[in-house]
């Protein structure tokens, strides 16, 4: 292997850590692949993208079996200049923390087992993890209560010695769950090549290696499809926990669709139904759901209701903190995350390494969308001037009613028609926050409007008539930014949006991205008003996007006609 | 005056006798008109026997004037261009062969000047001498020679070689002008209020951004004739480009720093042959600046005297540009062999009138009063090594200046200096194919292909990617700093502060976006464009600034009582609270109003 810097390669090696990757280079491919390993992917604008070396990352990848010379032997033979020493020296490490302390099941509990004498005196005299030891049955080891597995992780994680968990999984409740060669709808079924090895990197052929960890894929990817391979896999009860009650039965959905499993064995646990069953879905809403904040989280206890054999994690990045305190007893269950990103807003990755598991599997959307996994997206965003008389209401309002007023511009309706118009054979979902616009606009366009008071069983009606193509435009407000499943839309609309909000931008986006016939084509129109507060906070939203890889388009109005 | 109008009014009786002897004439009469006459029938019927009776050198001396249509003898470029040496005989020599004198006339203006209607026969009597042929050499010798005559307290000439550093200079000279104006164009590069020479810090920032090492003028280990003071490597183009391009009109000095000028801002934009020969023409006529300021050894430059006689730097370049035009093409020069040829052109590199008032060492001692052209020498030196080289007119071959004082060795006072001008090991130059149609040998000029210029990659997140770190030059990250955010070792963002910031100084959205797309490898993004472009446009929303006053008043019904009074309330302009805004220029209208209505300003 050539361990020279050429400059024909494509990495950038930085100090701080963050590599660059040319796409356009020959080796891109060949970097891409390796980086995936041992680097989180940051942003992946046109031309370069961008990944960082975490101590996370680096032990994420010595989880699934790299060591640290091989993870410098891949930078070094990638890299168009020499990587900074102290890089290479920080990687090595990182590396040579993973597995020096091993968690191992003894006949009565557990044992934190090391060959390093030091690194064990250390932790004896480390106050938090003296209370956790039970004893030390040696000068290499600790015994600990199974109870604590999830915190001594933690714990380990937060001083940058990462355990390697070895000590197993209860089976659970069995199950039999067969995925369908075609779905009960009619059509033929087959997992897609990247699901099978996310499903089998999550399983590791059912050694305790495998079992726990997070797959991380883009918004259209089918991740719920590979979480049920998964309970195909594990062949155990599952408990699986989603965002919000249209996603819960969005899984019961899919599950009744696709595996062998019937409405009886599926249970939804929410606001409204208890059901527990072999296969429960519920919110993580329910769950951390308390009447006062001095009250205990009752609905925790779903958690050992039933001898469950893998727990599910869907949109990980958004677990809430009480879950995280349960998940860290129940360190024994399998447990898989499902998310479009590792990246927390609570900064709270380590966490979800130590509780839920590592970094099991990772592609990034725009290969998908290359390979016509998901749909190629352009992005525009069109800028809306606003008559006089409302300019000058919005120069002297006050600082937080600009954006309302910007966001609000009536001139916006017309822009809509001409993109209504534009695209009058395709599905299109209008998406705004303010219900008051969203309503004047269903009442201009006699288009339905979808809000939080929307009742459940009318969104159902409504999202049905929307795949079925009976119905083609429909207005959404925030509802609509979290897993629902829209098949058909090829066009979203933006009137207002959250601020600044990125995810809100990534999650209206991921709603139009599932493959569509024929060219494969969606389009996301932002309407923004020109010159206002609203454009500085679109142009936030839209740099997320450049970062992720689309082109984004900005015109002026008068450019559409 | 004529040739026997001469004969009778300014030779003697017996020098007639001695010209006749040396003819060979047998009967040379007694009186003195008879013997201008019979001269004077030899010269119209016999012009070869006088002319055969002249020495070969006062043959070339009269060839050379007449075919030049020259009416004075100019001895010292008659011996540049022939490298022979010609002094007009003694009043003892006059009398044995005294013929030459017979075609010049009276000494007039310091001078002997050929005397009427001469010309003719001797210019068909005479050949044409040849041409001046400057010597040049193919190769570049390793190591270059300087003789050491004896000096004035004797011993035997003395030879030393050193070994000779050759530097190209056109392709560095291209790529580092662009580096240097975008340092300006970053409003990098500070100069002296007072010199207008760069400062410290300017130096040495310009230095960092030099494509090639600056010349080595560092004396080697081994010990040689001179002091230590200046033994330290100096910067040479670090410092000479921010003179450079303000003497050629590229860059200006304002409140201590260079800005640059239109001409230099398309220099920028786009290298234009055309562009540049024109800055050289204006190099040469500046007045600003005079490089012998920078011989520091050589004293006295800045008094009343030096600088009363001084001969203007544009009379002293056009000299050197004369002599470039005549350059062998593709050959090294020996250095004297090319101020030989400045002398020859009838060039002078001369630095004042009077040398007296110049001096090393001690003004008391060591006067420079006789080293004329010597100190002219020097001048082309500095010129050529650090002025021209640094243009990339030529290239040069030198070698380190330490105790070599070429022209000035017996002077008082060198042994105080290390070296007269650093550029005293300035041993050979070759002109450029730039310096070629710079100085009109050629037509046309194609600058040398600098090769795949895209460093960075502009993203559409506002990001600037530095992907071929080693091509980006220290320039190129000013420029790009001016206007974006460093994040990283290779990573910059372009950012609303840093572009306004940029914009405060001057710099405009166009500028800012032909910067990243000649750096650029990939086309430029929509979102940067229009980000550069809408932060332009609304820093420009402010359109223009008026100062005004603040009126208080007791209170606000008084307030509103003033602006409602026609007058006052005409050249006020608002009214808020009990407070009035009067614009400055109003002011005085704004007063006589508040008298009329019985109100003192208070103002």
């Amino acid at each position: 292997m050539n361990t020279v810097a050429d400059p024909a390669n494509p990495l950038i090696i930085q100090s701080d850590r963050a590599i660059l990757l040319e796409v356009d280079n020959p080796r891109y491919a060949e970097a891409r692949d390796a980086l995936v390993g041992f680097a989180e992917m940051e942003k992946s604008p046109e031309h370069i993208h961008t990944y960082r070396i975490t101590p996370l990352s680096i032990w994420n990848a010595c989880a699934a079996g790299h060591d640290g010379s091989a993870i410098i032997t891949a930078l070094c033979a990638l890299a168009k200049y020499p990587p900074p020493a102290h890089v290479l020296t920080e990687i090595a490490d990182y590396a040579s923390r993973y597995g020096r302390l091993r968690i191992e099941r003894a006949d009565d509990g557990l044992i934190l087992r090391s060959a390093d004498a030091a690194l064990m005196e250390e932790l004896a005299r480390h106050a938090k993890l003296a209370a956790i030891f039970r004893e030390r049955t040696g000068p290499l080891q600790f015994r600990i209560d199974p109870v604590d597995r999830g915190r001594l992780k933690q714990l380990l994680i937060k001083i940058g010695y990462p355990a390697d968990d070895q000590a197993g999984y209860t089976p659970g409740e069995a199950l039999t769950v067969r995925l369908r060669d075609s779905t009960v709808s009619g059509p033929a079924f087959a997992l897609r090549s990247y699901q099978h090895d996310a499903s089998a990197a999550f399983h590791q052929e059912g050694t305790a290696r495998g079992g726990s960890g997070v797959i991380v894929l883009p918004c259209g990817a089918g991740k719920t499809i590979i979480g049920m391979r998964c309970m195909e896999q594990v062949g155990a009860s599952t408990l699986i926990l989603a965002t919000n009650v249209t996603a819960v039965r969005q899984w019961m959905a899919e599950i009744l669709d696709k595996t062998s499993l019937h409405a009886d064995q599926i249970g939804e646990y929410t606001g409204k139904r208890k059901d527990i069953r072999p296969v429960t879905v519920t919110t993580y809403q329910v769950l951390t759901y308390r009447a006062r904040t001095t009250d205990p989280f009752k609905h925790l206890e779903l958690f050992d209701l039933r001898d469950w054999g893998l727990i599910i994690y869907d949109e990980v990045h958004l677990l809430p903190a009480p879950v995280f305190q349960v998940t860290a007893i129940l360190q024994a269950r399998r447990r898989l995350g499902l998310t479009a990103t590792l990246v927390r807003e609570d900064r709270r990755e380590d966490d979800v390494f130590a509780l839920i598991g590592p970094k099991r599997y990772d592609l990034p959307w725009k290969i998908l969308e290359a390979q016509g996994w998901i749909a190629k997206a352009r992005c525009e965003e069109i800028r809306v001037g606003m008559g006089a008389e409302l300019r000058m209401q919005y120069a002297t309002a006050p600082k937080r009613e600009k954006f309302r007023i910007a966001s609000e511009n009536p001139a916006k309706f017309d822009v809509v028609r001409e993109l209504l118009r534009r695209h009058e054979d395709d599905s299109v979902l209008i998406l705004g926050m303010y219900v008051d616009q969203l309503k004047k606009l269903g009442e201009e366009f006699e288009v339905p409007i979808l809000t939080g008071a929307t009742s459940q069983a009318r969104r159902d009606q409504l999202y049905a008539e929307f795949r079925s193509g009976r119905r083609r435009m429909l207005a959404c407000s925030k509802i609509a930014n979290f897993s629902i499943d829209l098949p058909d839309a090829a066009v979203a609309i933006q009137i207002s949006g959250t601020f600044g909000s990125r995810q809100e931008e990534a999650q209206r986006l991921g709603r139009i991205l599932r493959p569509k016939p024929g060219k494969n084509q969606a389009h996301f129109y932002s309407l923004v008003s020109h010159e206002t507060v609203e454009q500085d906070f679109a142009m936030n939203r839209q740099l997320f996007l450049c970062e992720q890889g689309y082109e984004y388009h900005i015109q002026h109005r008068e450019a559409l006609r | 005056m004529q040739f026997l109008d001469n004969l009778n009014n300014h030779i003697n009786s017996e020098n007639l006798f001695a010209m006749l002897s040396a003819l060979a004439e047998r009967s040379i009469p007694t009186r003195k008109a008879a013997r201008a006459d019979l001269l004077h029938r030899i010269w119209l019927e016999e012009p070869g026997r006088i002319l055969d009776a002249l020495s070969d050198t006062e043959r070339l001396l009269l060839a050379d004037m007449v075919h030049h249509n020259r009416s004075y003898p100019d001895l010292r470029r008659f011996r540049a261009l022939y490298d022979l040496a010609y002094q007009w005989p003694s009043l003892y020599d006059r009398r044995k062969n005294p013929l030459i004198f017979c075609f010049f006339g009276a000494e007039d203006r310091g001078s002997l000047e050929l005397v009427e209607g001469v010309q003719e026969i001797l210019k068909k009597a005479l050949p044409p001498p040849s041409s001046l042929r400057i010597k040049g050499y193919t190769d570049l010798p390793a190591t270059g020679q300087w003789r050491f005559k004896p000096g004035w307290s004797g011993g035997t000439e003395r030879i030393e070689n050193r070994e000779l550093t050759s530097q190209e200079t056109e392709h560095t000279a291209l790529i580092e002008l662009k580096r240097v104006l975008q340092l300006v164009a970053a409003g990098k590069i500070k100069v002296s209020d007072a010199t207008r020479y760069p400062t410290a810090a300017t130096v040495k920032q310009v230095g960092a951004v030099l494509a090639a090492p600056d010349m080595d003028l560092a004396r080697p280990n081994t010990s040689c004739r001179g002091a230590s003071t200046q033994d330290g490597p100096e910067p040479v183009r670090a410092f000479a480009w921010p003179v450079l391009i303000q003497q050629c009109g590229w860059a200006r000095a304002k409140k201590g720093a260079l800005e640059l000028t239109a001409e230099g801002k398309r220099m920028l934009t786009a290298f234009d042959p055309d562009a540049f020969r024109k800055g050289i023409a204006t190099w040469v006529e500046n007045t600003t600046f005079d490089e012998m300021r920078r011989v520091s050894a050589v004293k006295g430059q800045t008094g009343r005297r030096a600088l009363r006689t001084r001969v203007a730097p544009p009379v002293r370049r056009n000299s050197i540009m004369d002599v470039l035009e005549i350059l062998p093409a593709n050959q090294w020069v020996e250095i004297e062999e090319a101020y030989r040829g400045v002398l020859a052109t009838g060039g002078d590199c001369q630095v004042v009138h009077d040398a007296y008032c110049l001096y090393m060492g001690d003004p008391q001692y060591g006067t420079l009063g006789s080293y004329t052209t010597a100190l002219g020498c020097v001048y082309f030196r500095q010129v050529l090594g650090e002025s021209l080289a640094t243009l990339g007119l030529m290239d040069i071959g030198y070698a380190y200046p330490h105790g070599l004082h070429p022209e000035l060795r017996d002077s008082w006072g060198t042994d105080g200096e290390a070296y007269t001008c650093r550029y005293d090991g300035l041993k050979f130059i070759r002109l450029t194919p730039l310096g070629r149609f710079c100085v009109g040998m050629k037509n046309t000029y194609t600058p040398p292909s600098f090769g795949n210029q895209s460093v960075l990659t502009v993203l559409p997140n506002l990001e600037v990617v530095i992907t071929d770190p080693a091509t980006f030059s220290a320039a190129d990250a000013v420029q790009v700093s001016s206007f974006a955010g460093k994040v990283s070792d290779a990573v910059w963002r372009l950012d609303r502060r840093h572009v306004l910031d940029a914009l405060e100084k001057g710099d405009t959205a166009e500028h800012i976006l032909d910067v990243l797309t000649a750096l650029a490898r990939n086309e430029m993004p929509d979102t940067v464009r229009r980000f550069i472009e809408e932060t332009a446009t609304r820093a420009a929303a402010a359109v223009k600034r008026e100062e005004a006053t603040l009126i208080h008043f007791v209170d606000e019904h008084t307030a509103a009582l003033v602006m409602s009074d026609s007058s006052a309330g005409k050249a006020a302009l608002c009214r808020h609270g009990n407070t009035v805004v009067v614009p400055v220029k109003r002011i005085r209208a704004f007063s006589t109003a508040l008298k009329k209505m019985g109100i003192l300003p208070a103002l």
